[in-house]
């Protein structure tokens, strides 16, 4: 942290996904479904690692809720970008 | 409470201290924003009380402001021969923040006057802080909203800084000095502060997650996408609006891609938005949206520690959040 | 209108849009509700809230059919076919109010005689909806304490628009649905005022208050009320034979494909267009240009210069809702004030000026000082009008009919007795659509609104805002066809009916059921009426919009 290119980036980063993680769950979407990890471009292992790790993780969950919503109307193909 | 409103209003137009007084008017059985600028306009104003007009539920606010009977000076319309109640503080509220910043934009130079309650005061406060109004350009005239209405939002502070009180006076007490600026500083009535997180919330974070999503669901699948809540909102102010970005939100579709939609606009708001709800009340399709962001407020203030508009902070205080159009 | 008027003798929605709410079953019939109507669309979702049973019958799955209880798909054009099955199962259940066809109808032993052969069975063959949700549907509805029906122009816009009308009146008298809160048949009209128009006598058969033209007692109170001797004497007539000539005329006067094909074989002369834009509106567009291009004199008032008016001679600016005062007369009935916020821009005028003027320079002479001046003519002589004043026009308004200054007005028709006095049933047979699909022929196309734009985009494609949210037609296709075709989503395509053809980009979606496609009409550019058929409603003349046939190409070279 800190250490960002863009500055105080990282942090700006950090508290929107401390703020979007409670509102998604408040919506009923699992908070860990998202997932933030500051890496350098030199830790190239452990970033492979942490996303192995995430996609256990998310497999672990089953299928977001989003893919079954309730109304199929709103995920039908995307109208003006073919 | 309306013919102290009246005076202050007066005394500051006449005194030249401003060039408008933005307050609400009722005119043709109609309630509307209006901004008064001469003092011969005053006998219009109203402060939200519908009243009067329609046969709703009897005023509530009379318990709590005890002043609507017994005012002898309140003579306006009574030519139906029905009793008026326009005196109190009613249910009918307008974003007047948003028009001020409108016309402030347009007349930098000039200083109005302003009625606000507690959630306006919140907005103007905010407003201050992210650049939109000058503090120096706007005098503010307090009213405290009835307890009615102030359950039905929720509200945690239904009354602002200072608010116009004649309690006193309806107690056969010594007249209150009015002058605009010196006003009760005690409650108006029993402080009704909520617990927080607010009922609406805590009921929805009893759910299970996947009952939560959707309970929520169902609700944003009525969306129509009229913007209704965007174009309503007092602390709205960007020029290009994330929500009209085609790469953030699908155009062209009805119901807009939820809850995207939904959730970017609680994202982009969340240092903004004062819980005023004026969004729920204006949305046609009923999506209880300030109970969303009522959520969002909550998630700020624990983060934070800070709730926006219930403190003067600057918006580095309360910390990088998204900030003026640019999420 | 003239369905509902033959059923009940009064053409207009039958209760208000609030009662919706209270409602224990709606059942919503060629309505894209939240497209067109919202606030109206707020309530059922209100009702909906309250337990009561949404039905949506609609060939596509609109926002409002997402939500409902059952959604089925009609073959396109078939809904008295629909209506009649539903119907048969009503009675066959005994699920019908004896009490109410006694006591407040006439006609039923004719009508039941009708329905005898329109089986459950054989319908569903006809309307592609399966029997037993025909059957499920006629439950809940008949079986609702207070069923509303919601009706839009997915009824009316076809050769059969005002048997379908008839069939819904039919459907709601023989359960009883009527002269309660909360039932009722309700049209939702479209414009916001054109509900206050025909009020006005804007058709060709009627005074205001749908007082017809050719009875005698009506035109001689209207020539009175008119002072048409005065008029005489104005215009100083200097022959005999146009002496004789003065006064109100007996006849019914032209529809708009009358007036159409009037211009083309020269048998009318002139056409004044106020606020409407035929060339994007009007079913086979080809046929209206030439129509207009042959008129000797073509004047069109409007508040934007649309595709008709730049066809005009003459061009008369009108003001906008903003800039002008008086009343619209909303779809409940409900007549409302409007103000004006700002002046006209430039030589704009209000639109009662406008006329008021050629009506003067015509040899008429008008002198209304204002459009108050002009609502206490219309309480004069229009009876259901004769309560209404601006003074009393505060607040809400008022709903017609409100016949006295003591008046409350009326928030449902057809209380203790119809309008006509006892409820009619038609006996309505099933009618195809004008034009049905065949080898060259294949797809159904049917034609109707979006959220975005309002009508023909004279207001709303100049809206930066609304433009943007959509800037360019479309069709829909079902996902099975487009497979079929070999199309790929956004692709553009040629689209040919036996009238004209247009090209536009495709999207793929099961919103729309298979072999049926469907344009929005708003846009010039990608024009769905030049593909229409103008064949119309014997009664109404309303042209099938809803229902043609076309051909879908594949364009070899991509449109850019």
């Amino acid at each position: 942290m800190g250490e960002c290119h863009y500055l105080e980036g990282n942090y700006t980063a950090q508290k929107r996904i401390n703020f979007l993680k409670p509102l998604i769950n408040f919506v009923g979407i699992e908070k860990e479904r998202l997932h933030a990890k500051w890496v350098s471009s030199a830790q190239a292992s452990e970033l492979v690692n942490d996303i192995t790790n995430f996609i256990d993780d998310l497999r672990e969950m089953g299928p977001s809720p989003l893919k079954s919503k309730i109304n199929p109307d709103s995920i039908k193909t995307d109208r003006y970008k073919p | 409470m309306i013919e102290h409103v009246k005076t202050i209003a007066k005394q500051l137009l006449e005194s030249g201290q401003i060039t408008g007084f933005l307050s609400l008017k009722k005119e043709h059985g109609q309630i509307g924003p209006h901004l008064f600028q001469s003092v011969d306009q005053l006998d219009y104003l109203c402060l939200g009380d519908t009243t009067g007009t329609e046969n709703r539920e009897s005023s509530t606010e009379e318990r709590y402001s005890g002043t609507v009977e017994s005012k002898p000076e309140i003579e306006t319309n009574r030519a139906s021969g029905k009793q008026e109640n326009q005196s109190g503080a009613g249910k009918s509220r307008y974003p007047l923040n948003k028009i001020l910043v409108r016309i402030s934009r347009n007349y930098p130079s000039d200083c109005f006057g302003i009625l606000v309650r507690g959630c306006d005061e919140r907005g103007l406060k905010r407003l201050f802080a992210l650049n939109q109004l000058d503090p120096d350009k706007v005098v503010r005239v307090g009213i405290a909203c009835p307890q009615d209405l102030a359950d039905e939002c929720e509200c945690l502070e239904p009354w602002p800084d200072k608010w116009v009180n004649d309690t006193e006076k309806t107690d056969g007490s010594e007249k209150e000095k009015i002058d605009g600026t010196e006003k009760s500083d005690k409650a108006p009535h029993e402080p009704v502060r909520q617990k927080l997180p607010c009922e609406s919330v805590a009921r929805l974070e009893s759910l299970e997650a996947r009952d939560r999503f959707d309970w929520w669901m169902e609700h944003f699948a009525r969306c129509i996408k009229c913007y209704g809540c965007r174009d309503i909102c007092p602390m709205c102010f960007c020029k290009e609006c994330s929500l009209q970005d085609d790469n953030l939100v699908r155009t062209g579709e009805i119901p807009p891609e939820y809850p995207v939609f939904h959730l970017a606009r609680a994202v982009h708001m969340a240092e903004r938005c004062i819980d005023c709800g004026l969004c729920s009340e204006a949305c046609p399709a009923a999506i209880p949206l300030r109970t969303l962001y009522k959520k969002a407020g909550d998630i700020m203030s624990n983060e934070s520690g800070v709730r926006p508009g219930y403190s003067d902070l600057t918006p580095s205080d309360i910390g990088n959040l998204p900030q003026t159009g640019e999420y | 209108m003239a369905g509902l008027a033959a059923a009940f003798g009064s053409g207009a929605m039958t209760n208000s849009v609030a009662e919706l709410e209270d409602s224990d079953c709606i059942f919503i019939i060629g309505s894209n509700t939240t497209s067109s109507h919202p606030l109206v669309a707020e309530k059922i979702f209100k009702a909906k809230k309250r337990g009561a049973a949404i039905i949506v019958a609609d060939p596509r799955r609109t926002q409002i059919a997402s939500i409902a209880d059952i959604h089925v798909r009609q073959n396109l054009g078939t809904d008295v076919a629909f209506i009649n099955a539903m119907m048969h199962a009503i009675i066959k259940n005994s699920w019908h109010d004896t009490g109410f066809i006694s006591q407040r109808t006439e006609g039923f032993e004719a009508f039941k005689e009708n329905i005898n052969a329109f089986t459950v069975d054989k319908m569903a063959d006809v309307t592609g909806i399966c029997a037993d949700d025909i059957v499920k549907i006629a439950q809940l509805y008949a079986n609702g304490k207070a069923s509303s029906i919601v009706y839009c122009m997915g009824i009316t816009q076809h050769v059969s628009g005002v048997d379908n009308v008839k069939s819904l009146a039919n459907l709601a008298m023989l359960t009883g649905n009527l002269g309660r809160e909360s039932t009722g048949v309700n049209p939702l009209r479209g414009q916001n005022n054109v509900q206050g128009a025909c009020d006005m006598g804007g058709l060709p058969n009627v005074y205001p208050g749908y007082q017809p033209v050719n009875s005698e007692d009506v035109r001689k109170k209207f020539e009175t009320a008119w002072s048409f001797e005065i008029s005489k004497d104005a215009v100083e007539p200097d022959s005999s034979e146009e002496k004789s000539s003065m006064g109100l005329s007996a006849d019914v006067g032209l529809t708009i494909p009358e007036m159409l094909k009037g211009l083309g074989d020269g048998s009318v002369k002139a056409l004044f267009v106020l606020g409407e834009n035929p060339m994007v509106s009007d079913p086979d567009t080809n046929h209206v240009r030439k129509a207009l291009q042959s008129a000797e004199l073509l004047v069109v008032q409007d508040i934007f210069m649309t595709p008709t008016a730049e066809m005009a001679h003459v061009v008369l600016p009108g003001a906008c809702f903003a800039e002008k005062d008086g009343t619209f007369t909303n779809t409940e009935r409900r007549v409302l004030r409007v103000r004006k916020a700002i002046d006209p821009p430039g030589e704009a005028r209000q639109d009662w000026q406008i006329i008021q003027d050629l009506s003067s320079l015509a040899g008429y002479p008008m002198n209304y000082e204002s459009p108050d001046e002009i609502m206490n003519e219309i309480a004069k002589v229009t009876p259901s009008y004769g309560g209404i004043s601006y003074e009393r026009l505060e607040g809400d308004g008022l709903q017609w009919p409100c016949p006295s200054l003591e008046h409350p007005g009326t928030g449902f028709l057809h209380k203790e007795r119809f309008t006509r006095g006892m409820g009619l049933f038609h006996v309505i047979d099933y009618i195809p659509p004008d034009e049905t699909v065949d080898d060259e022929y294949s797809f159904w196309l049917t034609t109707g609104r979006t959220y975005v734009h309002y009508h023909t985009g004279t207001m709303t494609r100049n809206s930066p805002s609304l433009n943007a949210e959509m800037s360019e037609g479309f069709i829909e296709i079902n996902p099975s066809d487009a497979e079929e075709l070999n199309l790929a989503q956004g692709q553009w395509v040629k689209v040919a009916s036996r009238r004209g053809e247009v090209i536009v980009k495709i999207i793929i979606t099961d919103t729309i059921g298979k072999k049926v496609v469907f344009m929005p009409f708003h846009f010039i550019e990608s024009q769905a009426n030049l593909l229409t058929n103008p064949a119309f409603d014997p009664t109404a003349k309303i042209p099938e919009f809803k229902v043609c046939a076309v051909r879908i190409e594949k364009m070899v070279k991509a449109q850019h």
